[in-house]
């Protein structure tokens, strides 16, 4: 073999060499890529399956079309059970008004909770919120949420707040229908971030 | 002396039984800093894995100390029990094992001085970059040594938020063991890069895919997924970065972030990588078991479609570490099923590996010692992860010492076992020394019976309910405690007596060795070559017949 033709040959090896890599940091970079896109992509999945308990949010219109659908349904009854959580950070009592109730599926119920600011300064607090059994999330439809804004508490202020919900009668189809008696509506107030 | 440019293809008229006397000088710092030699950066990628696997299992051996008894002896700051010292230990523990040991000597150790061997190339395509992927694991360790110094990362090396966060670490050490990760996480895609294109693009004439022996089959899966998995943890990190200086709430759920969204990132790269850590492993014991035998590797085309498969397999089963988050019924039920899938290819390998030694002429050389551990421990521990993989089952032992006990059997014992086999098997090929036989195997049985001693009680204490990450423990699991810790300790002077063997060994010189010392049965380009071999080998690429 002339050096002529074994230069020719190194030449075409390391073109393919560069093809090849170049390909793979393509594939590298669009992995990076998607780990990011994962986080929309995932908060979308929550809000579309319910996943993890990650009720829904509904415009009163559409409440009252399943209230409709319910009566020609038979009245079944659940409870609900409200729970509640304040970070460490933040200095506020924080409570529901009743432990529990029990709603009928499509009916809108309305829901408090107190919440008392025990420090001597303005907070601000935003609440997270879920069901438990998770698989209900999807069902589980708020109206009206204080924890759908950010709250602001004058020093020693104590405040209601409500929450506006029904359950979707849907949840009747769901497989495991029937496993349940209570769904348990949590929130936890967190600092909110720029305090 | 000349300076040689390695992967040129310059010296067309050497032959491939050059040389030594174009190999630099091992005492030029030029000749390791500056290192574009397979072979070099192979050998530094070996060092650097044993310093680090011997800093590692020394931080193994103090926690065993301190479980030794009950209470808290040795993890104290001023007089109290110091939880979070405990914790910096496991996760510097775990962390230097499989990024700074197990990786650097699979990939990086074997992985380069083989692949190039064994697909007749004359160096890996890209030797700069092979230079650099070696170099970014040294400046990573030195950072993550840095994060404990500056009060250490107690967050194990899953680094969940919230324990990662601020809420947990607030100060710089997990900033830094990040930082680590980064350059860890380049050096082996870097890497992974390299043996890609190395594989696909410079094997000998006539040496098909179908061909390529498992070894550089492996490497070339591993290599696949570290490009796909790494980088997710790569831009995971980067958030977890981003949470704890620049509030943004990726995993902050006040802010409307989700912790859970960590785990399951962190998992997609996290699965795959137990199984990068292992498919190497299960290149070398064919190769190994095959030679011993002296017989071809039983079903050589079904070992290499069952690495295939484990390696899609392994990078969708991710959530079954997760099945305590509240996935729900449907989404444990498929990670269960998916994950007890992965039993069906694995299972094949194993049979592959009997059906290879039998009636074959075996031989019970060290390597082949190591390579049968490695097959019955390894099974063990894929038996215990088919029980795990039962979302009902892992509710239970979840985060308890069945599980500390089961990865320890598949890596430590598994991906550990199959290092030494390797290395007794290659080292008289890389470095013309020769080590003792009875050295050897007395390694190879103080080892066995130590690891065995200390992992396998872990499964009681487990079943029994002790769980992991804690500094000390009820009084009841003192029993298989005590054992677990006698184990480790036997262990550890076994594997520091390997340490002084090995520096012995290359302290007493080279002997004269024939090419393929093993004999008939390992039949890998390898063996055609000198031991060692010469600085510059395959320039004149051989070509592969039948």
């Amino acid at each position: 073999m002339s050096e002529k033709k074994d230069r020719a040959i190194r030449g075409i090896i390391k073109r393919r060499n560069y093809r090849l890599a170049g390909f793979l940091f393509v594939l590298c970079s669009a992995m990076v890529a998607l780990s990011f896109a994962a986080v929309p992509l995932y908060d979308l999945f929550c809000r579309a399956t319910g996943f993890g308990g990650r009720t829904q949010k509904t415009i009163t219109s559409l409440a009252s079309e399943q209230k409709t659908e319910k009566t020609a349904n038979s009245q079944e009854k659940i409870r609900v059970r409200f729970d509640a959580n304040v970070n460490a950070g933040l200095d506020w009592k924080f409570a529901p008004s009743l432990v529990e109730m029990e709603v009928e599926l499509g009916e809108v119920y309305e829901a408090t909770y107190l919440a008392k600011n025990l420090a001597e300064k303005t907070l601000k607090g935003v609440a997270t919120y879920n069901v438990t059994p998770t698989k209900t999330g999807a069902y589980f439809h708020k109206i009206q949420c204080f924890c759908f804004v950010e709250q602001t508490l004058q020093p020693q202020q104590q405040v209601e707040m409500r929450v506006l919900f029904f359950l979707d009668p849907a949840i009747r189809k769901h497989e495991e229908w029937g496993t349940f008696d209570t769904i348990t509506l949590s929130y936890s107030f967190f600092p909110h971030s720029n305090q | 002396m000349t300076t040689i440019i390695a992967g040129s293809v310059k010296s067309k008229t050497t032959v491939t039984h050059r040389i030594d006397e174009h190999t630099p000088s091992p005492y030029s710092i030029k000749r390791w800093l500056f290192s574009t030699n397979h072979k070099d950066i192979g050998t530094m990628y070996l060092v650097f894995a044993i310093v680090a696997g011997l800093i590692g299992a020394s931080l193994s051996v103090v926690m065993r100390l301190e479980l030794q008894q009950s209470g808290v002896q040795y993890f104290l700051s001023a007089g109290e029990p110091d939880g979070h010292m405990w914790a910096v230990f496991i996760t510097a523990h775990g962390l230097i094992m499989v990024f700074f040991t197990v990786m650097p000597a699979l990939i990086g150790g074997f992985g380069n001085w083989f692949v190039p061997l064994m697909i007749g190339a004359p160096d890996m395509a890209f030797p700069r970059m092979n230079n650099i992927s070696f170099w970014l694991l040294v400046p990573a360790l030195c950072l993550l040594v840095l994060s404990v110094l500056v009060g250490g990362a107690g967050t194990g090396w899953t680094l969940y938020p919230p324990l990662s966060g601020l809420l947990g670490h607030n100060g710089p050490a997990v900033d830094l063991a990040i930082f680590a990760m980064h350059l860890a996480g380049i050096s082996s895609i870097l890497g992974a890069i390299n043996f890609v294109v190395t594989i696909f693009n410079m094997r000998a004439p006539g040496m098909g895919m179908h061909k390529m022996p498992l070894f550089a089959w492996a490497l070339l899966i591993t290599a696949f997924l570290l490009i796909i998995t790494m980088p997710v943890f790569g831009g995971t990190i980067t958030m977890l970065l981003a949470d704890r200086n620049f509030e943004t709430s990726f995993f902050v759920p006040e802010g409307g972030g989700d912790p859970v969204l960590f785990q399951h990132l962190f998992w997609f790269f996290g699965h795959p990588e137990v199984y990068i850590m292992i498919l190497p492993a299960f290149g070398i014991v064919s190769h190994v078991v095959a030679t011993f035998s002296r017989k071809p590797v039983f079903g050589y085309l079904g070992m290499v479609y069952a690495m295939l498969s484990i390696g899609f397999l392994g990078s969708i089963v991710w959530a079954h570490h997760m099945f305590t988050v509240g996935m729900g019924f449907a989404a444990n039920a498929y990670f269960s099923i998916a994950t007890m899938v992965i039993a069906v290819p694995t299972g094949i390998k194993v049979f592959s590996w009997l059906a290879t030694m039998w009636g074959g002429a075996i031989r019970f050389k060290t390597p082949m010692l190591w390579a049968l551990g490695f097959i019955g421990l390894f099974v063990i521990g894929g038996v215990t992860g088919v029980v795990m993989a039962i979302a009902g089952v892992d509710l239970q032992i979840h985060d308890t010492y069945y599980i500390v006990g089961h990865f320890h059997y598949v890596l430590s014992l598994g991906s550990v076992f199959a290092i030494f086999a390797g290395f007794y098997y290659w080292f008289t090929k890389m470095s013309g020394c020769v080590i003792p036989e009875w050295a050897g195997k007395l390694h190879f049985w103080t080892t066995f019976l130590g690891v065995n001693v200390t992992f396998f009680p872990m499964h009681f204490l487990g079943l029994a309910g002790m769980p992991r990450r804690y500094v000390d423990y009820n009084e009841i699991f003192e029993g298989w405690n005590s054992v677990a810790s006698l184990g480790s300790y036997l262990s550890m002077t076994s594997t520091l007596f390997f340490a002084s063997v090995v520096v012995i060994t290359l302290a007493r010189g080279k002997k004269a060795v024939k090419d393929n010392y093993w004999g008939e049965g390992a039949d890998t380009l390898e063996w055609t070559i000198s031991s060692p071999p010469p600085f510059h080998s395959f320039s004149t690429p051989p070509r592969i017949t039948g």
